[in-house]
């Protein structure tokens, strides 16, 4: 610290150079993050236009777009893409690399080059199960179950399981990282209890990420073993168990749940208090929450597994499991109700991402309580009850808090503002447009529709036209903000440093943030989210 | 870990394993099996705290082992809990 | 606070050790979710599936053992001789690459014994069975492989790792400090092992 100490880098990371080899082969965690949301993006809508597909070919009762065959295939893309090339590693590999080593006052992650390797193991993978799709399809659904992924599926599942296998690595990487960062790269006077909620929930994330992603590996190993050598562990015809690969699958996915809804939390925990001025309320009851929701995400795979023949004891210890983690989950919301308690509060763009969020996720929630309960899960199973719950989860609740996260950091990544109007416009259609995709499906699920089928008696034509007309208005909700902020990387205004007057290590810096994120070594010397609320909302005195 | 220490423990490991594997010709039936499992156990802990260093590493290190086998319980127990009550 | 809480250096030195454990915790999770398929068949009511334990080599899987614990030793000593800046260190280390490449050719010896004896079960040789209960042993078989053959390939991840830092021993900033790492890695390959000997070699 002696030159650089009197004229500090004030440039943006930005001015790095645009040249190819000066992103990808970046080590700085700004610009993987870049790396990572654009391959994101682009997932997202291949997902997308599979799902387009999907609530076309569901638009009328008959088969008249697609053959069963394709149907199937279409609803595993969906499946796969969304789940292990978008959700998993949305908010975490994209806001969180970002954001992490910004929130703890750190240059960069612990370990700058196995970020980077992670994206293109990512990269690796994903294109991998890509191109299985393309060369043919898998019709399994994304859970690989046996015996129909070992044994009676022509399709190419050794080669979309193998990507997902080389995925998990890239999973693992990032979240080894961000535990190793969290726990040594803090700034001085950053303890445990002043971290802001986004870095506790993707610590929590990547707990669960390095316990859980191991398992699916060693499922989907499995899987291709069989299917290429014949190892038959989940053979029956060899004394094998196929209930094992859903005891190992499930012991991964279930958690891989809250990989997905944990992030997104955390960056509803970071806007809430900030439209609203006021601290977070119970910022420890939050944090513990998170840590919470990690462990008992662990105990309650077995509510995916109620009619598929494990012990009714079994099922019992499971439901009443699942009940429990509802308790964490209800804790984040009362707290984050309360702390908009007599708030100033606004409704600039990510605060209408952020409350729409709330709703749809306490609605899914909720939904999932019907769900644990065992005795009425036997008559929901596989219906498209389910489907509405998680997606009111996932969609509502993670795709939902990602765009809240992108609009509210959007200044801080790039440096511009975006249109504000646009903004809330893109955030009511979304969440108009998911409600009316989704809500209809609950009914659909409790009238009796089963999922996975590609045609439908008429009874459920009206519901099922509902959802797709849905789909078109959600569709336009989330091509929107591509657009506008797409438009605002080139035709905006310049961002300030702290365009909302938020709290927090990041707005400190500038934006974009310089290289090494901080111009000088920041210190952190008190609780975070210390909102007031401003004086002049009280009128003082009368005229 | 000195030399000596480290010779020790490479002693210690080659005995258990003269141990378990002559223990499998006196037939025990069960007993067998655990003391397969115990000698397994002495052998991953005497590697661990010697060779690895969890003797001397802190508490965060120490820590992160300790989940490990907390979430390998979780699993098991979970998992066999639905098989032996079928 | 002070070494807990360093901003500024995206410091290897701190971090290194704790994310290797990580990462071994990450590890230690994909062979229990392997060896739970193990337990689940072994405890099967009725299966007599410990019977495949019975047709391995008993000798050479207590030799390939021993070669895998002599391994252990010679890379604890490599890491010793590391710290104190000997040239032994480099041996050491390309001693421990040669044992994990003889564990590696005896494994591979048992296989070919075993593929002879018609035991491995690919999906061609699936009727060739040479006892009462095919089924079990096939059973027994399909774990054995799956077991020793992710081991296995953990060996050669380890072999490349070591060896690429004994032949690049003077390219390497801190090359005793990235032995002491890679050593974690080799000793948790041989813990692995030493749990998988007496479930699969002496389950008779």
């Amino acid at each position: 610290m002696t030159a650089t100490a009197e004229a500090p880098d004030r440039r943006s990371y930005f001015a790095e150079g645009w040249n190819p080899a000066a992103w990808l082969l970046s080590t700085d965690h700004k610009r993987i993050a870049w790396l990572y949301l654009v391959a994101l993006l682009a997932f997202f809508f291949i997902g997308g236009a599979a799902a387009t597909l999907i609530r076309i070919e569901l638009a009328t009762p008959a088969a008249d777009l697609v053959s069963d065959d394709t149907y199937n295939k279409l609803f595993t893309v969906h499946g796969i893409v969304m789940v292990w090339f978008f959700l998993i590693p949305s908010i975490p590999a994209t806001l969180g690399n970002f954001l992490l080593p910004l929130m703890l006052g750190a240059k960069d992650l612990a370990f700058p080059r196995l970020n980077l390797a992670s994206w293109y193991v990512f990269m690796a993978g994903s294109l991998t199960t890509l191109y299985a799709v393309i060369a043919g399809g898998v019709d399994t659904g994304w859970t690989f179950y046996t015996p129909l992924s070992t044994m009676f599926s022509n399709s190419h599942v050794s080669l979309a399981a193998a990507g997902v296998f080389i995925v998990g690595f890239s999973t693992i990487m990032t979240g080894i990282n961000f535990i190793v960062t969290t726990h040594k790269l803090r700034a001085p006077g950053q303890t445990w209890f002043r971290l802001p909620i986004f870095v506790w929930t993707l610590y929590a994330t990547s707990l669960v990420m390095v316990l859980a992603t191991p398992v699916l590996a060693a499922s989907l190993l499995l899987i291709v073993a069989d299917r290429v050598f014949g190892i038959g562990i989940f053979d029956p015809a060899q004394g094998g168990d196929p209930l094992l690969f859903q005891h190992l699958f499930w012991f991964y996915s279930h958690p891989a749940v809250y990989i997905m809804i944990l992030p997104g939390m955390g960056v509803v925990s970071e806007i809430l208090p900030c439209f609203s001025r006021r601290p977070l309320f119970g910022y420890r009851f939050v944090a513990y929450s998170a840590m919470g929701i990690a462990l008992l995400g662990f105990l309650v795979w077995g509510h995916h597994m109620f009619v598929s023949g494990q012990s009714s004891f079994a099922g019992v210890v499971f439901s009443f499991l699942s009940f429990c983690i509802a308790v964490p989950s209800a804790i984040k919301v009362f707290n984050w109700t309360l702390t908009m308690r007599k708030g100033s509060i606004t409704f600039e763009t990510p605060m209408l991402y952020a409350l729409g969020f709330l709703g749809l996720f306490v609605f899914g929630g909720l939904a999932g309580l019907f769900l644990a309960a065992l005795a009425v899960d036997v008559h929901l199973t596989d219906t498209y009850f389910v489907i509405a719950h998680f997606h009111y989860i996932m969609v509502g609740g993670m795709v939902t808090a990602f765009m809240a996260g992108l609009h509210f950091w959007w200044p801080k990544m790039t440096g511009r503002m975006y249109s504000e109007t646009w903004g809330r416009i893109a955030a009511a259609t979304t969440f108009v447009g998911f409600n009316l995709t989704f809500f209809p499906q609950f009914v659909l699920g409790y009238l009796g529709m089963p999922r996975r089928y590609h045609t439908y008696p008429d009874e459920f034509a009206v519901w099922n036209m509902l959802s797709s007309a849905g789909a078109v208005i959600l569709a336009f909700g989330y091509l929107m903000p591509l657009c506008y902020l797409g438009w605002s990387l080139f035709r905006s205004r310049r961002a300030p440093d702290n365009p909302w007057d938020a709290t927090g290590l990041e707005w400190q810096t500038s934006s974009p943030p310089p290289q090494h994120n901080f111009a000088t070594q920041p210190e952190v010397t008190g609780p975070p989210y210390q909102y007031e609320l401003p004086e002049i909302d009280r009128p003082a005195a009368p005229r | 870990m000195t030399i000596r220490a480290a010779l020790l423990t490479y002693v210690g490991l080659l005995l258990l394993l003269a141990l378990t594997v002559a223990s499998t010709f006196v037939p025990l039936g069960a007993g067998n099996s655990l003391i397969n499992l115990a000698v397994a156990v002495a052998k991953a802990a005497l590697i661990g705290m010697v060779f690895m260093h969890l003797r001397r590493s802190g508490l965060l290190v120490s820590l992160t082992v300790a989940v490990l086998l907390f979430w390998i319980c979780l699993m098991y127990g979970l998992t066999l809990n639905d098989y032996f009550t079928r | 606070m002070s070494a807990e809480a360093q901003g500024h250096a995206t410091g290897v030195e701190p971090s290194g050790e704790f994310g290797v454990f990580v990462f071994l915790v990450s590890e230690g999770l994909l062979f229990s979710a392997l060896i739970l398929g193990y337990l689940v068949a072994r405890l099967a009511p009725g299966a007599d599936f410990a019977a495949g334990s019975r047709e391995l080599s008993l000798p050479l899987g207590t030799l390939n053992t021993a070669v895998l614990l002599s391994s252990s030793f010679c890379i604890a000593l490599a890491t010793i001789w590391g710290s104190e800046r000997s040239r032994w260190a480099r041996l050491a280390a390309l001693a421990t690459v040669a044992l994990g490449i003889v564990f590696l050719c005896i494994k591979g010896y048992e296989y070919f014994e075993e593929a002879q004896k018609g035991l491995l079960p690919f999906r061609d040789m699936s009727d060739r069975y040479p006892k009462a209960e095919p089924q079990h042993l096939r059973l027994f078989f399909d774990v054995y492989l799956a077991l020793t053959g992710t081991h296995a390939l953990h060996v050669i991840s380890g072999i490349g790792l070591v060896g690429g830092i004994a032949l690049f021993w003077r390219r390497l900033a801190r090359p005793a400090h990235t032995l002491k790492l890679a050593a974690l890695y080799w000793h948790f390959i041989d813990v692995i092992w030493v749990f998988l000997f007496p479930l699969l070699y002496l389950a008779r």
